[in-house]
């Protein structure tokens, strides 16, 4: 397939149209619960892509944690399933993300600020 | 290429260099740019480019012992993506090790030696102090 097709093609469509619904779906239940990655709080061009790529690698790597983190959290238990599976999605595709694009300093908020958030008890 | 482009080339590689010089003074961290000789700061910029180049690759496990992280493999994380930074920065220190300019500024680079330790490095080992072993507060 020639590069310019693919953006027209229809499994392109179908998963700009998971995207969409998943956005309208958890964007206003967790519309408070998006946060600045921690690698924002470099102050150098340097030290900000070097952490943007270690953010990516860290939730790439054990985005999926938050599956098995998120249930014996002080919650429902169920609600911390649905949760973990959405936070698996979210870190691990916000980890591509920005390991993809780890020389472009600009963040992508993760919920929660990304997998580290499940150390933080 | 004739005199009038090459003119400009030297003024535009003279002006970016006069720009980095004021650029990369504002932050001035790496440990060469200490020296005061211009032979000083050369050689401490060359042994800072081999060193981050050729070791760079060891900054994941030399993080994963950094206690401002969470957990050793937040450490970890954080060193693949300074690991791959300071390689790249050390090839381009190598490279321009007779400019004694700051660039790219990498701070430390490589924590090889742990700069903390080498601030307050800890206390020899002494097993055999003078202080008496007293027996039963007779001896």
């Amino acid at each position: 397939m020639k590069p310019h097709k693919i953006f027209s093609s229809l499994n392109w469509a179908r998963a700009l149209a998971v995207f969409v619904l998943f956005s309208v779906v958890a964007g206003p239940a967790y519309a408070g619960s998006f946060e600045p990655s921690d690698w924002t709080h470099e102050s150098t061009y340097l030290g900000k892509i070097s952490q943007k790529l270690g953010f990516g690698f860290l939730n790439i790597t054990v985005g999926w944690t938050a599956l098995f983190f998120e249930p014996v959290r002080d919650q429902n238990f169920f609600v911390g399933i649905g949760k973990g599976i959405a936070y698996t999605f979210t870190n691990t595709a916000g980890g591509i993300l920005h390991a993809a694009t780890f020389p472009i300093p600009l963040d992508i908020p993760l919920l929660h600020g990304g997998i580290a958030y499940e150390y933080k008890k | 290429m004739n005199i009038k482009n090459k003119k400009s080339l030297v003024a535009l590689i003279v002006s970016a260099g006069f720009l980095l010089s004021i650029v990369t003074s504002a932050y001035a961290a790496s440990p060469w740019m200490a020296k005061q000789s211009y032979g000083g700061k050369t050689w401490g910029k060359f042994c800072f480019g081999i060193k981050n180049s050729l070791l760079g690759w060891l900054t994941p496990w030399a993080e994963a012992k950094n206690p401002k992280y969470q957990t050793q493999w937040i450490g970890y994380s954080a060193g693949i993506g300074e690991g791959v930074v300071y390689m790249a920065g050390g090839v381009i220190h190598l490279a321009t090790f007779f400019i004694p300019v700051d660039f790219p500024d990498m701070g430390y680079g490589l924590p090889i030696p742990d700069p903390e330790r080498v601030k307050n490095p800890p206390k020899p080992y002494a097993p055999y102090s003078k202080k008496r072993n007293y027996f039963l507060g007779f001896f």
